[in-house]
């Protein structure tokens, strides 16, 4: 059984004990569920408290919509959640045009996603300064061009006089091994919060 | 959407910066709501382009900024201090190793040469000083000395010895003329031809002369026949004779 099936036959559980009144199964649903509906939220409204607005609203009517037994399908339940959570997030860009307080990220085509400073934090900035210290100057510049300059592939192989696979293969590599940090980090902070609160 | 076309394409980073078309973007959401492990790509990924794009923002990333980095900064100063040092090392080893091999050895054959011509200088010096103490010696005790003339025929009147009767010896001295012998012999015979004594290995001293000291016992009252031979270098020949008359008083 692949993750997906997995994932699709504890959904169709979900389903099954939420519309048979189980308030724990809807519990268990909105914790499987909340961090994307936010993150999704987050990056289209840019705003913090929209995005927390629009997971209230979304699980709101995801749950009445399960209890409802207004759910098709109940393997299809990410999709679902997905669409109401864009549903929401377009009522929110109606409600914002009709107040004039902004326009729609996707119909103002901005190239720079602005909602980037959201996930950025002093351990992030910690973890990325301890990258730039192993990487070779030439391999920093790569990646200034690639993330920061936005330069095409080809351009930037042109400048730095490596080929476009040497390109992918720095970042997935600088990529690893931030992944590999930024874990260690939160770890270590993780088990320093337990130790404090223990 | 697969996970090999999401690593092919490069989906991930290119939905973090919205690079996807919309149908893309759409189907990629779809796929993490139900992949956790994508899901989660997505959050680290947000957080390195993020983090990538402060830094450049910052000037951590320019291409000036090898020397402010800590760690880049440390190794800048201390590799060209130890390359210097090892060369420094290697230099030093080099000349060490240069003494210690080719000048000490030459230094010490040189000195062991000169310590050998100063034994034999002190050698000479102390032979050289031992005949002028001998003369002083039997100068000392007023040993009697005739000073020979060369004869030139029988009827030449010899040369008068007076010696003493309690003399031991006596004392000829011969002028000799610069010539090419280091060491000369004088014979002493009476005048019938009897040999009385041979002094051999006589040298010149510094007045030009050869002091040849003789035991007075051989010498008794009367007259005496001298030749004076070259000895060194060979051939030796005769250069002179004397007649001397000893004469007691």
């Amino acid at each position: 059984m692949t993750e997906d099936q997995a994932l699709g036959s504890v959904d169709v559980q979900a389903v099954a004990d939420i519309q048979n009144g189980n308030a724990a199964a809807e519990t268990a649903l909105y914790e499987r569920y909340c961090a994307k509906v936010y993150y999704v939220a987050l990056r289209e409204s840019r705003s913090p408290q929209d995005a927390e607005d629009v997971r209230a609203e979304t699980f709101l009517r995801v749950l009445q919509a399960i209890r409802g037994n207004q759910v098709r399908s109940a393997a299809a339940l990410p999709a679902f959640i997905l669409g109401t959570t864009r549903n929401v997030l377009h009522e929110l860009f109606s409600r914002r045009r009709q107040t004039g307080k902004t326009t729609e990220p996707e119909t103002a085509g901005l190239a720079i996603a602005s909602h980037e400073k959201l996930f950025l934090d002093s351990e992030v900035q910690q973890t990325i300064a301890q990258i730039i210290v192993r990487l070779k100057p030439r391999e920093r510049d790569l990646l200034r061009m690639h993330f920061y300059e936005e330069l095409p592939a080809e351009e930037i192989a042109r400048r730095s006089g490596i080929a476009r696979e040497r390109v992918r293969l720095v970042k997935s590599r600088a990529l690893r091994h931030f992944r590999e940090l930024y874990n260690r980090h939160r770890a270590t902070q993780s088990n320093s919060t337990d130790t404090k609160h223990g | 959407m697969m996970h090999q076309q999401i690593e092919e394409q490069e989906i991930v980073e290119r939905y973090v910066r919205d690079q996807l078309a919309p149908e893309e973007k759409r189907a990629f959401e779809e796929h993490f709501f139900s992949c956790e492990e994508c899901f989660d790509k997505v959050q680290v990924t947000e957080r390195f382009v993020a983090g990538i794009r402060d830094a450049a923002g910052r000037g951590m990333l320019a291409e000036d900024t090898r020397g402010p980095i800590p760690l880049r900064g440390t190794h800048t100063w201390w590799m060209p201090a130890f390359g210097v040092s090892a060369c420094a090392v290697v230099i030093l080893a080099a000349i060490t190793g240069w003494l210690y091999f080719v000048q000490v050895p030459r230094i010490r054959g040189q000195l062991s040469q000169s310590a050998a011509e100063l034994r034999r200088a002190q050698q000479e010096r102390a032979a050289m000083e031992q005949q002028p103490q001998q003369r002083g010696m039997q100068a000392g005790v007023n040993v009697p000395l005739v000073m020979l003339q060369a004869t030139r025929g029988f009827r030449a009147s010899p040369t008068d010895a007076i010696l003493p009767v309690d003399a031991a010896q006596l004392v000829l001295w011969i002028d000799v003329d610069s010539g090419h012998y280091r060491t000369y012999r004088v014979e002493i015979s009476s005048v019938a031809g009897k040999p009385i004594e041979t002094l051999q290995h006589l040298r010149r001293n510094s007045y030009h002369a050869l002091a040849a000291s003789v035991p007075a016992e051989g010498l008794q009252p009367g007259e005496f026949q001298i030749k004076l031979f070259g000895e060194e270098p060979p051939p030796g020949s005769l250069l002179a004779e004397y007649r001397m008359r000893i004469r007691r008083p």
